[in-house]
């Protein structure tokens, strides 16, 4: 009886070999958890992912992440190579217990902004600091800097005026339309910022109508950076929580919408609807006329851009750039106070603010998807108005057309095809009608993870803070494949403090850490810091 | 007794869905071609089926395909949690389940070979449109009927078919056909301007079928709103040219005038220079970067004794013939 069944077992091993070698994406296995937390607790962490670099030029890799304190792991182990306080540097003796200058809410960037060849930590906090680290953990000389005291929400580093040599802008979450900086690498501020000064109110304006714009603050990881209006130089988009998108030249200046439509006005000045003919009537300089109570959708409908991003991407290969950007869709008749919100959606624009369409690919983009799904949970302090809104924009399936991804507060990962379809089995629901517990998505990020050409999306999961969560609800790792479909889901570990929730807000990196030519999934989880997956 | 009493009832259920299915089936058909087309209807095994009755499951899955959402319930196949629906059925009920869009009869059993009730298709129709019965925030489920025909989507002539137990595929068509010309809660645009915007359906085939009618203004003057307030016609002299003007100035886009001639049916006024009759804009006057508008005038009236009738119509600033805000009174020229 042995003797045959060792024979099937053979024969099946055979045949299992004997098949072509299929590309799959193995079950992540945690490889390490809590790394960079302290003996009995951990900092909580928002929305900055970590970064994943060689920061000392070793030859081995380091974890660099920041909750509070910014931390830097010996990738592998993840064993603390050295620690140092937000706002301080290593000059300042470590303090575990209140010796931080406020939290971290932007991702942080680690690369070289003086052009010196070695990199440099960039992160920023609560209480509006701004700092810049050499590799040892030592400030930068005109390092660190202040601009509010107010928490900094977003953060973006890019050579926005082409002198060789890294800008750091920053955003800050202020009751004001004063809310972007931008520094040079050596901690001045940029001729021509703050912005934005030149701001106006409706119906009380005696600044024109032109040259100027409408901001507020920027409470999410809002700024990005692109050659918007194609003309070879990068601007600054920052989407601000109003219903308008600031597009700023490098100087600070407003880059200007479409000329005949929109006679002489902004970028900033032009609202976002639902409707496009809301849109571009311009009713009371793009806030609308006041309610009277009869006003339909495409009158009350309009965007809302707190915890908004957008991407500029040439979508369709002509060399133009186009501009996407995700946003809540507000009731106007609530204003100014939210909830109730309407779904989470996404426009596309030229970069002369003009909606987009190219009829010969059949995209049009005049309209926007819409009724996606209102929040889980209709409470603005809560977590389900704190999604990240955040346009990921990326060639799923490997045909040469990219589709846009978000995680909406409606429990799902959105994703739109040009064509404005949904692929595939897309949008995919982390909240089942079943589900005891309201879950979100991180941001996603897209990784062809076994080289099969066609790309993976991996995200994190985080409950709603309204519902009761014990140290079970620990949040998921979820990798979806290119057509919306479940891969696998597995749990996060369980949290530092044994009576504490987890679950990941910020997005998971996908990086060989180690350097053995396979991927490894890093998260700085909500409760336990850093963990790391083998995959 | 009792048993007399239900065979009663039966017949005249009988008879009066037999007499509502025998009135205008051939128009039915149409529209259930044209539903068909769209991608939105499928008949049965026995064709349309027009004039049996409809169970829960044909008119979840109907329901499904007027979402668009068929081949995305086939490939989400989302679970639900009754035992009594086929396998065929079963991606429909559960992407309508997941979506909040259905309930069953209790918790384990959709009730799939019931006969459903027409109250309970209106009920989905109205949730498609975009209204809510949850906790009643637009409309009761069990009054589902009568707000249907206060908002017109059921003719109130129908009410009392709509208010019987039995929904046939005939109602189901019908209701399903007139919901596309609906405007969405609370919108100028229609469910099927809806299904084209979200690429769900063809606008071609949409407007090839007759439900996605461009409308011509002309034929609609009577729902305009007067926004506009009077308009004056007045000859320049013994000339051609008759001056319109408005009690006051408006934004200068999106204006159309139209003309109608001893009464016969208005036609549109061009602002083509080349054409026999066409109109300009008089002065603007600016308010910031905005231009506004109260006179125009029209070209290539003959000073013939007729009698001239003029409206003026704007729309959104698209132009969109499909978005009229509002209308002035008629002028007339003698």
């Amino acid at each position: 009886m042995f003797k045959s069944l060792k024979y099937t077992v053979l024969a099946a091993a055979a045949l299992i070999t004997a098949l072509p070698c299929q590309a799959q994406v193995n079950i992540p296995q945690l490889r390490y958890s809590n790394g960079g937390t302290y003996a009995l607790w951990t900092e909580e962490s928002y929305y900055s992912s970590p970064v994943v670099t060689d920061l000392d030029n070793d030859g081995s890799n380091e974890i660099i992440f920041s909750n509070y304190s910014i931390t830097v792991l010996d990738a592998s182990s993840g064993s603390v190579e050295w620690r140092v306080n937000s706002g301080k540097d290593r000059s300042s003796q470590f303090v575990e217990l209140g010796g931080n200058d406020g939290h971290t809410w932007s991702d942080i960037e680690v690369t070289d902004i003086d052009g010196d060849g070695i990199k440099e930590i960039i992160s920023t906090h609560g209480h509006g600091i701004v700092s810049v680290l050499d590799c040892n953990g030592y400030f930068k000389y005109g390092w660190p800097q202040r601009p509010v005291y107010d928490s900094i929400r977003s953060l973006h580093v890019d050579d926005i005026n082409n002198d060789g040599l890294n800008e750091i802008i920053v955003g800050a979450g202020v009751k004001s339309p004063l809310s972007v900086w931008v520094y040079n690498c050596y901690g001045s501020v940029m001729p021509g910022w703050p912005q934005m000064d030149n701001y106006n109110y409706a119906g009380t304006s005696n600044k024109g109508y032109t040259d100027t714009g409408w901001s507020y603050g920027v409470f999410m990881d809002a700024i990005t950076t692109g050659d918007v209006d194609n003309d070879g130089a990068k601007e600054i988009v920052v989407p601000t929580d109003t219903s308008f998108v600031a597009v700023y030249e490098a100087n600070g200046s407003l880059v200007r919408a479409n000329e005949e439509l929109y006679g002489g006005r902004m970028w900033a000045k032009i609202p976002f609807y639902e409707s496009v003919e809301s849109e571009i009537r311009l009713d009371n300089e793009g806030w609308g006329n006041p309610i009277t109570g009869n006003e339909l959708r495409e009158e009350l409908y309009a965007a809302e851009f707190g915890h908004a991003k957008a991407a500029v991407v040439d979508l369709d290969y002509d060399g133009k750039n186009e501009v996407v950007v995700t946003g809540i869709m507000a009731n106007r008749k609530y204003r100014p106070v939210y909830p109730p919100t309407e779904y989470m959606t996404l426009f596309i624009t030229n970069g002369d603010r003009t909606r987009y369409t190219n009829k010969a690919l059949g995209y049009d983009w005049t309209t926007i998807p819409t009724d996606l799904g209102a929040p889980l949970v209709q409470n603005p302090k809560t977590l389900s108005s704190m999604v990240q809104q955040e346009p990921i924009v990326s060639d799923l399936d490997g045909d040469g057309k990219y589709e846009i991804l978000f995680a909406s507060y409606n429990g799902k990962v959105e994703c739109f095809a040009l064509n404005k379809k949904a692929p595939g089995a897309w949008p995919f629901s982390l909240t089942k009608r079943s589900s005891p517990m309201f879950e979100y998505a991180s941001s996603p990020v897209c990784v062809d993870l076994d080289w099969d050409g066609k790309k993976e999306v991996i995200f994190t999961s985080f409950y709603d803070d309204t519902q009761y969560l014990t140290p079970d609800n620990t949040g998921y790792l979820y990798i979806v494949d290119c057509y919306g479909t479940l891969i696998s889901k597995t749990p996060l570990p369980r949290a530092k403090e044994n009576s504490m929730p987890n679950g990941a807000m910020s997005s998971p990196v996908v990086a060989d850490i180690d350097s053995n030519g396979d991927w490894e999934i890093v998260i700085n989880t909500l409760n336990g810091a850093i963990c790391v997956f083998d995959i | 007794m009792k048993k007399i009493l239900s065979l009663i009832l039966a017949i005249s259920i009988f008879i009066s869905c037999s007499a509502f299915a025998a009135v205008d089936i051939s128009e039915t058909t149409k529209r259930a071609d044209a539903l068909k087309a769209l991608g939105l209807f499928k008949g049965t095994e026995n064709g349309y089926d027009l004039e049996s009755n409809a169970t829960r499951v044909q008119i979840a899955v109907t329901l499904t395909r007027l979402l668009g959402k068929e081949e995305k319930a086939l490939y989400q196949n989302n679970g639900h949690p009754f035992g009594d629906v086929p396998d065929w059925a079963s991606p429909y009920i559960g992407w309508l389940y997941e979506n909040y869009m259905i309930n069953g009869i209790d918790n384990y059993n959709f009730g799939t070979d019931y006969i459903a009730e027409p109250k309970q298709f209106v009920a989905m129709i109205l949730r498609t449109l975009g209204y809510s019965d949850t906790n009643a925030l637009d409309f009761y489920y069990e009054s589902a009927v009568d707000f249907a025909v206060n908002i017109g989507l059921i003719p109130y002539s129908d009410i009392a078919i709509y208010k019987s137990d039995v929904l046939t595929r005939k109602m189901m068509v019908d209701l399903q056909y007139k919901a596309l010309s609906m405007p969405i809660k609370n919108s100028r645009r229609t469910l099927a301007q809806k299904l084209c915007n979200d690429v769900i359906i063809s606008e071609a085939i949409a407007e090839s079928v007759g439900i996605a009618v461009k409308p011509n203004p002309a034929d609609i003057f009577a729902d305009v709103p007067e926004l506009y307030g009077n308009l004056y016609a007045k000859r320049k002299g013994s000339s051609n040219r008759v001056v319109c003007s408005l009690d006051s100035a408006i934004e200068e886009y999106a204006i159309r005038i139209y003309c109608s001639v001893d009464n016969g049916a208005y036609t549109e006024i061009p602002r083509d220079y080349g054409s026999s009759m066409y109109f300009e804009y008089g002065e603007l006057s600016w308010r910031g970067a905005a231009g506004y508008v109260s006179d125009f005038t029209v070209h290539g009236v003959p000073n013939n004794g007729s009698t001239y009738k003029f409206i003026l119509l704007k729309t959104s600033s698209t132009g969109n013939i499909y978005d009229i805000f509002g209308k002035s009174k008629e002028a007339t020229l003698r």
